[in-house]
């Protein structure tokens, strides 16, 4: 095909470029949660992988927001001299 | 001397060392891996693992006492791989299965009976490994590949400078473009990138890329230089360009409406005073400064369809200013041009026409195609002399067509830009055979114009149909069916390659300080980040859970209802296996976020008090509250969700750990001398802060964990310092920060490592001094 042809063409490092990012992709697919357990791991687009690890980022967001609100409540609401010290430890 | 952080993730006696070798050029990664009951410790370059993994590992078993035959890996509950001397040790323990694998496959990923299933899940979890190893390497050569690319741009950058003649030719090329593009660029380069969604930019992106920066360091030398702050920012560099060209086109219309007078005055003013030896030098300039960026670049392979398209436009613009713009007469004009084009001298006279072209732009209100066709004249004129007629035959079709378009929206421009499509490929067929004759240089100048062109069209389909239309026939200048197929295809993976791009930028924004230009690197950066992310939710989540355990045991209520889930040792068995290294089943995490109400102290204290006291003989049983029955709730609770997020807490578990521990060891004598008697402790940390922050912390692990408690080895020292590199944790900024690393001195590539290692698993897990452990540690 022309596309691959060209694509030859280009500069080695671009090449490399094309299977790596391919690599990488895959090596993100296995951190998404999502896509992980698809039937034919190795039938999902990129852009799907790239779309779901947006949503997984954004969800992971939340979900420390959520939990360093709680935590730090927690760590208020308790006074036992762990708890000081967990503080200590996790604050500074 | 590199400094080595390990950073302890311990759950309930599985324990995730993630450890992180920094030398102050980037991050060599050295990891232990532990899924539920299988660990993995990997204290060797991940590359050598990796072969050693895809090899077939031949797991030479070095430790007489604890070696395991390969066969037998499958049934051992703990193996360890350490990298020692060049060789890979394999370390079991069987008896650890016998006695607690059962409680900890309960908490398994799919709760494994037998051991059958067992030895399945190891072996999966093996495989996992494997394939997450294989990532790593990747990452090495991503590097290279930054730097190859970087290589290959240093010419295109310098270029402009190098030429002596190019200032005449870049000053000239400006005059033309500045009352087009030049004005906009800078302030619109990233106003264009975001406002429109660019769907150009396919197949060719590389090239074009390249091209672009070529073409752009050409002209805009100095602002592109500014902007590219040494990262290749290959997309958004086209984006820029092109998008500022339509734009532009655009509000030259406007004024243009507004005043005619403005647009040609500027022209003039630019065209005058670059006279005809301006346009010479350019010439010259063609042929010396095109020759070895072409060769160099091997862009070769576009010019010829580039031209077609280059071609028609410049005719077309030359076209237009003696036309006067009739539609209808266009063929005749254009029949009229060709001996004015067919000479060199005629380039004169086309920059006079060109003045008038502007003229003709504000009459007639051009649409994107007119403005765009500017920028590519210049160059391509000299091309045009050398043209035959047929090729001005369809150029003046496509000019007709192009003219009716010329009113309507730009809406219609994409439609009407499939039907010059058939004309556009039959001329590149003629004219590639004379572009093929020409200088290299010229080539990769028509590639540009023609990227140029097509991206600044019209972003719609339809257009990219046509400008990969024009490309086909390029390279396949003999079937047209093949160039049909060539067509379809290269228009999918266009697209294919745009909808990828753009969730790339979406995945850029979400990541902060990604300055990352190439796409690699940003993966990577991605990747670790989401990594961080993971562990500081499990961390986060992991504290939640871990601070009932610090409260006294009486005070601990237990609400059976809510606790099921988890055992903090199951919940973070299970985290561990899924989400840290192997991102396995990392399902649940997602559903994390309804993290059950923690309420109180769940945790039954008396659970702690094994724990921590010893280590001999205690075992996880022990820890895990018999009354409780959790491992039943366990296996029944779908949500296990919720016990992932306390996966990564092992850092909190950790320091939980060490803080319950002096709770109940305080008395024990923390050997506050420890730190002293570590003279190598002291960290290279790069920041200042975070090595004071880690020497706090450091103080109060030792405190915590006294030597006596971890029979730590005199020369390491465990350093857990809360968030030692902001990088690992770009998220964290302004949050809580839990995950805490523990740096070891000496032990990575030692058996130290492993005591003590071993030792704070069987420290959490209560069971103690393993047979294999301790045979290591003494």
């Amino acid at each position: 095909m022309s596309s691959r042809r060209s694509r030859s063409r280009q500069t080695g490092g671009s090449r490399i470029t094309d299977d790596q990012i391919q690599d990488l992709v895959s090596k993100l697919q296995q951190l998404l949660p999502e896509l992980h357990n698809t039937r034919r791991p190795d039938k999902v687009s990129a852009s799907r992988v790239l779309q779901e690890t947006c949503n997984y980022i954004k969800t992971l967001h939340r979900e420390v927001d959520g939990l360093s609100e709680r935590l730090s409540q927690l760590l208020e609401t308790t006074d036992t001299t762990q708890a000081a010290l967990i503080r200590s430890l996790l604050m500074q | 001397m590199p400094m080595k952080m390990v950073d302890c993730i311990i759950d309930d006696g599985v324990s995730v060392v993630d450890s992180v070798l920094s030398d102050g050029l980037g991050f060599a990664r050295r990891e232990v891996y532990v899924v539920k009951d299988t660990i993995l410790v990997c204290n060797m370059p991940l590359t050598e693992l990796v072969r050693m993994f895809k090899g077939k590992v031949d797991v030479t078993n070095e430790v007489a006492s604890t070696s395991i035959d390969p066969s037998s890996r499958p049934d051992t509950d703990c193996v360890e791989l350490i990298w020692e001397n060049g060789q890979i040790m394999m370390q079991g323990n069987k008896a650890r299965k016998s006695t607690n694998s059962n409680n900890f496959q309960t908490f398994g990923l799919k709760s494994q009976d037998g051991r059958n299933g067992t030895n399945c899940s190891k072996m999966a979890k093996f495989s996992t490994m494997d394939s997450v190893m294989s990532d790593f390497p990747m990452s090495v050569p991503s590097c290279e590949m930054g730097l190859d690319q970087d290589i290959d741009l240093v010419p295109w950058l310098n270029y402009p400078m190098e030429e002596s003649l190019h200032n005449d030719y870049t000053s000239d090329f400006l005059n033309e473009l500045s009352g087009v593009t030049i004005n906009d660029l800078p302030t619109e380069n990233h106003l264009a990138y975001r406002e429109r969604k660019i769907s150009f930019h396919g197949d060719g992106h590389d090239n074009s890329a390249s091209l672009k920066h070529n073409d752009t360091s050409k002209d805009f030398s100095s602002n592109e230089k500014d902007n590219r702050g040494g990262s290749i920012e290959v997309p958004q560099f086209m984006f820029p360009f092109q998008q500022s060209v339509p734009r532009s086109g655009i509000s030259d219309i406007t004024g243009s409406n507004a005043g005619n007078t403005h647009h040609v005055g500027s022209r003039d003013s630019g065209l005058n005073p670059s006279s005809l030896s301006a346009f010479t030098s350019l010439r010259l300039q063609k042929l010396d400064a095109g020759q070895p960026s072409t060769t160099s670049s091997g862009f070769t392979n576009f010019p010829c369809f580039s031209r077609p398209a280059a071609l028609s436009r410049a005719n077309h613009v030359s076209v237009n200013p003696s036309k006067r713009l009739e539609n209808g007469n266009k063929r005749c004009t254009l029949s009229s041009s060709y001996p004015a084009n067919s000479t060199l001298v005629n380039l004169d006279s086309n920059y006079s026409q060109k003045e008038l072209l502007s003229h003709n732009q504000s009459i007639m209100a051009p649409t994107n195609d007119k403005s765009i066709t500017l920028p590519t004249k210049p160059p391509t004129e000299e091309l045009l002399s050398a043209n035959q007629p047929m090729c001005r035959e369809d150029t003046a079709k496509n000019q007709a067509s192009q003219n009716q378009v010329c009113d309507s929206p730009m809406s219609k421009v994409g439609t009407i830009g499939n039907k010059i499509m058939e004309p556009v490929v039959a001329t590149s067929s003629v004219c590639s055979a004379n572009s093929a004759e020409r200088t290299s240089n010229e080539p990769a100048r028509n590639s540009k114009r023609k990227f140029r062109e097509t991206e600044s069209e019209d972003p719609s389909d339809e257009i990219e149909e046509e400008s990969v239309g024009g490309k086909k026939p390029a390279h396949g200048r003999g079937g047209s069916k093949r160039s049909r197929a060539a067509e379809v295809h290269n228009l999918s993976e266009r697209r294919r390659r745009d909808r990828i791009n753009e969730k790339m930028r979406a995945l850029q924004e979400l990541i902060p300080n990604c300055n990352k230009a190439d796409k690699a690197s940003m993966l990577d950066e991605a990747i670790e980040y989401l990594k961080t992310l993971q562990l500081q939710v499990l961390s986060m989540g992991a504290g939640m859970y871990m601070q009932p355990m610090m409260l006294p045991p009486g005070m601990s209520p237990i609400h059976g209802a809510h606790v099921p889930h988890f055992s903090p040792m199951g919940a973070m068995g299970l985290g561990m296996g899924m989400g840290m290294g192997f991102g396995m089943n990392m399902l649940n995490m997602n559903n994390s976020t309804k993290m059950v109400p923690f309420q109180g102290p769940h945790y039954p204290i008396p659970g702690t008090g094994p724990m921590f006291q010893g280590m001999p003989g205690s075992n996880l049983q022990a820890f895990v509250h018999p009354g409780q029955g959790l491992p039943m709730s366990m296996q029944q609770t779908p949500t296990v969700s919720v016990p992932m997020g306390s996966l990564s807490k092992m850092p909190i578990g950790l320091n939980a750990l060490g803080v319950a521990g002096s709770s109940n060891a305080t008395h024990l004598a923390p050997s506050s001398s420890k730190k002293d008697a570590n003279p190598q402790v002291i960290s290279s940390m790069d920041s200042n802060n975070v090595n004071s922050s880690m020497n706090q912390a450091t103080n109060q692990v030792k405190m915590l964990m006294p030597q006596k408690l971890l029979k730590l080895p005199t020369e390491t020292t465990l350093r857990i310092a809360d968030t030692p590199d902001r990088n690992l944790l770009p998220a964290c900024s302004g949050k809580l920060q839990h995950v805490i690393f523990i740096e070891c001195t000496k032990v990575l590539t030692s058996n130290l490592f492993l005591s003590v290692y071993s030792q704070i698993r069987c420290l959490i897990r209560g069971a103690p001094n393993d047979e294999n452990f301790s045979a290591v540690n003494s």
